[in-house]
């Protein structure tokens, strides 16, 4: 009895930490296929969760949840045409913005909602239903794997992220498939986001996706860079998480070596399972 | 005229902050701040009064560097160290994100050989303490380089994950086994004497600290461009199968160069505790280790520029914390500018690539 209700819990707060990773990670793979590397996925999460809280407190959830959508997608239409247009370099521009996202989102909560002083805060009056988020980011690695590996969109992105110079070759135009990839990341980036701040705890604060959405990016890579892999591996670095609150108080560990074990894990699955990104990645075909 | 002027103000180094600056006094005067006096108090909270020290040079004979100056020099000093780690990385083709982690835990380890090794010298117990503290960033940061170099573990992957890990066991430690019973917050007792950095008097935070960090500039900048060590990581960070091809041993060079940007990032820790906090204090790093990446590319990965790029994100910041006190203007304003700079100076640098190749 006790055990399984410590199965059922730990299975819930599993999903819990497993989703934003998830439809992160979707968001990573669909911009990563198509050969642009985004590192700018954890400033896309924040985004979106300061926005969902700056429209929703005043216009309602569903507002926030969709505006959040909107700029998180514009934002990510800032990195596609920084690096596809400007050519600048990919790295340079996710770093920049995910800087930009942390201290514009810190400046806007503080400015706009006065608060002073950490804890600083913004709160929503209603959060969306946890279970449309789960259910969402359960469903969704099927749906992509079957949108890349089987619709002529997803074999195009594909193809633009192994080698953009043969799929011009082969009559596909880099740029459109690659938009696609990129605001489509932002899209769900933004839906991570506003799932935290919508949706789990309701209000946002400083800094609040914490580098969440660089354990994405970690498990698009421990996923090979398909969505059932990538979201197997947030399944487990979720289903870690949630065990090692769990064991929190009940065996004699301290709680910050506890803490460490999903990570420990990472590196080991990182260690024992080579990964290739696609060849084309982070590379811009010459004018 | 107008033309040859904006052509001027873009191909000129300092339109990036110019256009970084004009875009924050926007956003300040947007969201209803006096941005005019904000912009203002964070030039003066960065460089000081200038013209008031430069008066008095030139009327009493004695030049004082402003206070503010030497406390933006100190802030750009973990920067320096860090941002040259991640450009050494990156120079041989590998993507160290886990400075932070490594600065921790360099900085701890400083800290207890600096506070639990009693009855040595200061010419041995602070090098040693130093030495120490770059010890345990570059062994932090070699195992992501092993994992890399014979695991194939993607070192992004590992980097961040060290980082976490890093800083959750410094935690552990320093409310724990190595915590100072007498202290209020969570922190390692003081470092003895014989284990200190100078330091100016006066709160500026300005220590040693910088001489080492300026040395380094120049050691890096040695080694990456004059020595065999510094051929073999550039070869190899621009292409590893043909540095395999030309004889060079990939798999060493790759340890060595994560072994020595840690080591950059822990003297970086080890220089704040011993120079600046005096001893380890729980979580102290404003985010330097993470601040770094955007420094050494902003530098373009060159030494010379990651310093100068740390100048600039040192200024900032130091600048935005007087601004915040006199004027209540969230100090975050300085963050989006050096996010602007990244962009601006980014987006010129390929532009102009891209001319070049044109022509």
């Amino acid at each position: 009895m006790n055990a399984d209700g410590g199965i059922a819990v730990v299975g819930l707060m599993a999903l819990r930490q497993a989703c934003p990773l998830m439809l992160a990670a979707m968001g990573g793979i669909l911009s990563e296929r198509s050969g642009v590397i985004n590192i700018a996925l954890e400033g896309l999460m924040l985004t979106g969760a300061f926005v969902a809280v700056w429209v929703g407190a005043s216009w309602g959830c569903a507002a926030g949840f969709v505006s959040a959508l909107a700029v998180a997608t514009v934002m990510a239409g800032v990195h596609l045409v920084l690096t596809q247009r400007l050519r600048t370099n990919q790295i340079v521009s996710g770093v920049a913005l995910n800087l930009l996202a942390l201290h514009a989102s810190t400046f806007l909560l503080r400015s706009l909602f006065h608060q002073a002083t950490p804890p600083r805060e913004a709160r929503v009056a209603e959060t969306l239903p946890l279970g449309w988020f789960i259910g969402a980011a359960l469903v969704l690695p099927l749906l992509l794997h079957g949108f890349l590996y089987h619709t002529k969109l997803g074999l195009r992105i594909r193809a633009v992220g192994e080698d953009p110079g043969a799929a011009r070759m082969a009559g596909v135009n880099p740029s459109s498939p690659r938009a696609y990839g990129v605001l489509a990341s932002g899209l769900l980036a933004g839906a991570a986001g506003a799932f935290l701040s919508l949706s789990l705890v309701g209000r946002f604060t400083d800094d609040m996706v914490g580098g969440r959405g660089f354990i994405a990016l970690a498990a698009v890579v421990c996923g090979r860079w398909t969505p059932i892999g990538a979201a197997l591996a947030c399944l487990a670095f979720g289903t870690l998480d949630a065990l090692q609150l769990h064991l929190q108080g009940a065996v004699a560990l301290p709680a910050e070596l506890l803490r460490t074990m999903p990570y420990v894990f990472t590196i080991v699955a990182a260690a024992l399972f080579r990964s290739y990104p696609p060849a084309g990645l982070g590379r811009v075909e010459d004018d | 005229m107008i033309s040859r002027v904006l052509r001027f103000l873009y191909g000129s180094a300092m339109a990036a902050p110019a256009v970084a600056i004009v875009i924050a006094w926007a956003l300040v005067a947007l969201t209803g701040g006096d941005a005019t006096e904000a912009i203002g108090q964070m030039v003066v909270g960065a460089v000081g009064d200038i013209p008031e020290a430069v008066r008095q040079a030139v009327t009493e004979g004695r030049f004082a560097v402003p206070n503010e100056l030497l406390r933006s020099l100190a802030k750009a000093t973990p920067l320096i160290l860090t941002g040259l780690g991640v450009a050494l990385g990156l120079r041989g083709g590998l993507f160290n994100i886990g400075a932070e982690g490594q600065l921790m835990l360099g900085a701890l380890l400083a800290a207890w050989v600096g506070f639990a090794w009693h009855g040595l010298p200061t010419w041995i117990h602070l090098p040693v303490a130093l030495v120490c503290g770059a010890f345990a960033g570059a062994c932090w940061a070699a195992i992501a380089g092993a994992l890399k170099a014979w695991r194939g573990a993607h070192e992004v992957i590992v980097t961040i994950m060290l980082n976490y890990v890093a800083i959750l066991i410094t935690h552990w430690l320093v409310t724990g086994a190595l915590r100072d019973p007498t202290s209020m917050a969570p922190a390692t007792p003081q470092v003895l004497r014989s284990a200190r950095l100078w330091a100016v008097e006066g709160g500026a935070n300005f220590s040693a600290g910088f001489a080492l960090a300026m040395a380094a500039v120049l050691l890096v900048g040695f080694l990456i461009h004059r020595t065999a060590v510094g051929f073999e990581i550039r070869a190899v960070g621009h292409n590893p199968a043909a540095a395999r091809a030309a004889g060079i041993h990939v798999e060493r060079v790759t340890v060595l160069v994560m072994a020595m940007s840690g080591a950059l990032a822990g003297l970086a820790g080890a220089i704040e505790v011993l120079g600046v906090h005096r001893r380890f204090l729980d979580a102290f790093s404003p985010g330097y280790g993470f601040d770094s990446i955007a420094v050494a590319l902003l530098g373009n990965l060159r030494p010379i520029g990651v310093a100068a790029a740390a100048f600039l994100f040192g200024g900032l910041g130091s600048g935005a914390v007087q601004m915040e006190a006199f004027t209540g203007t969230p100090r975050q304003v300085a963050g989006i500018i050096q996010a602007i700079v990244i962009l601006a100076v980014a987006v010129r640098a390929s532009a102009m690539l891209r001319r070049s190749r044109n022509q």
